[in-house]
């Protein structure tokens, strides 16, 4: 920041948005209200260079297509944790050979760059986005959000505590289909009293793939993994 | 018919007044990561409209410019994370810096931080990027954001150990121990 200026630049933004309290803008220096008058000319600018109806008309069209087909509460579709776990299951199997889906078996490729597992808490009809190393608890509830550049295939697991490893979306052999339009998963699960982190992995291909494959000899999968701390 | 984007308090905003106050430092904001015009007016769009859906669930007290500076910061290294994976990571300095509309070295940050920024949240990454992209101090990161000093603090804290756990399970930290 320059020496002579007492704002910064997103301070100027916040007085411009009329956000930024008065007593604040009283401490601003020449060269913040000479920047400040910058930031105003261009944004002036911005203004006269779009059309702001059809932005308009378009942020509202996004919101509509956002929009899910059915709206009813996502916890009624609440899914005990282990319920869904895939039976014979030979993906897991190699799952199990490591700590994370960087280490499992070498006939299965994993990129590890494509795809981003986020996971949300809910809480009282809300949700908090949760980061690796974050703590929960027995019986919180948790949603999953995929962010992949293109439409492609996607399985969700989990390995608790024990190691044990559970099928958590979609249920059934085969990959769901992923549109990077509708990132968040349907359904919840709810965390059982295993004790220890709870592992979270997403797999992504371009191609349709199954969670129960018996060949998995030159799969090419992006994963992402979040490890959260399971606190009693 | 206007759309009205209800708020907390009662009140309701006019989305065209709504994005006539605040779209232009949004614009600004993605283009500055973005480093395109174009692509930055989509961002705001995007931006607008995942404020209006979420509008209901948000539980901090932050300001519409807050919350939408936040969304604006995130969605435009969502989508640094998506060219970069799109482009098969290696591309020359010099033309992503073209393709970006940057000096090469802020790319390069630009893209690490699109990378160890995930998972977090919003305002974790917003945090994050204003210190270590646009350099900004945590007093002015507060003043900013109007965050105390210590959340601010905390976030950057947090921030480290989140790299420093990516790194390790990437290998970095194996291959620096055998010198690979």
């Amino acid at each position: 920041m320059v020496a002579d200026r007492k704002l910064t630049d997103v301070e100027l933004e916040r007085e411009l948005a009329g956000d930024l309290p008065a007593a604040r803008m009283a401490e601003a220096s020449d060269a913040d209200r000479s920047r400040l008058a910058e930031l105003r000319a261009e944004s002036e600018a911005f203004l006269r260079s779009v059309d702001v109806d059809m932005e308009v008309k378009r942020i509202q069209q996004r919101v509509e297509r956002a929009k899910p087909e059915k709206a009813p509460a996502w916890w009624r579709f609440l899914i005990p944790a282990g319920a869904l776990a895939a039976a014979a299951a030979v993906l897991l199997v190699f799952l199990r050979r490591g700590d994370s889906p960087n280490h499992v078996d070498d006939d299965i490729q994993l990129k590890g760059s494509g795809v981003a597992l986020i996971v949300h808490l809910a809480t009282s009809g809300q949700s908090q986005q949760l980061g690796d190393g974050d703590s929960v608890k027995p019986g919180d509830r948790i949603r999953f959000e995929i962010d992949a550049p293109k439409p492609g295939y996607v399985a969700i697991f989990g390995v608790d505590g024990t190691g044990k490893v559970t099928l958590y979306y979609p249920d059934g052999p085969d990959a769901a289909k992923y549109n990077p339009e509708d990132r968040l998963m349907p359904g919840a699960i709810q965390l059982d009293q295993t004790p220890g982190d709870e592992r979270f992995m997403v797999f992504y291909s371009p191609k349709p793939f199954s969670t129960t494959t018996t060949n998995p000899t030159g799969m090419k999968l992006d994963s992402d993994i979040v490890v959260l701390k399971k606190i009693p | 018919m206007a759309w009205r984007i209800a708020a907390k308090g009662g009140e309701g905003d006019d989305l065209a007044e709504l994005y006539k106050r605040h779209a232009p430092a949004l614009h600004r904001r993605c283009a500055g990561i973005v480093g395109n015009a174009e692509e930055a007016r989509d961002l705001v769009q995007e931006t607008f409209a995942r404020y209006i859906s979420a509008r209901s669930t948000f539980t901090d007290k932050a300001s519409p410019f807050t919350m939408l500076y936040r969304i604006a910061t995130n969605a435009s290294i969502d989508r640094l994370r998506r060219r970069k994976t799109s482009s098969e990571d290696e591309l020359d300095p010099e033309v992503r810096a073209g393709d970006l509309g940057h000096e090469p070295h802020r790319v390069d940050k630009l893209l690490d931080l699109a990378m160890l920024t995930r998972g977090l949240s919003e305002e974790e990454l917003t945090v994050a990027v204003l210190h270590h992209l646009d350099g900004y101090t945590q007093d002015g990161i507060a003043a900013s954001l109007d965050l105390s000093r210590k959340t601010v603090g905390k976030i950057l804290a947090k921030f480290e150990d989140h790299v420093k756990k990516r790194a390790a399970r990437l290998g970095y930290e194996d291959r620096r121990a055998s010198g690979g």
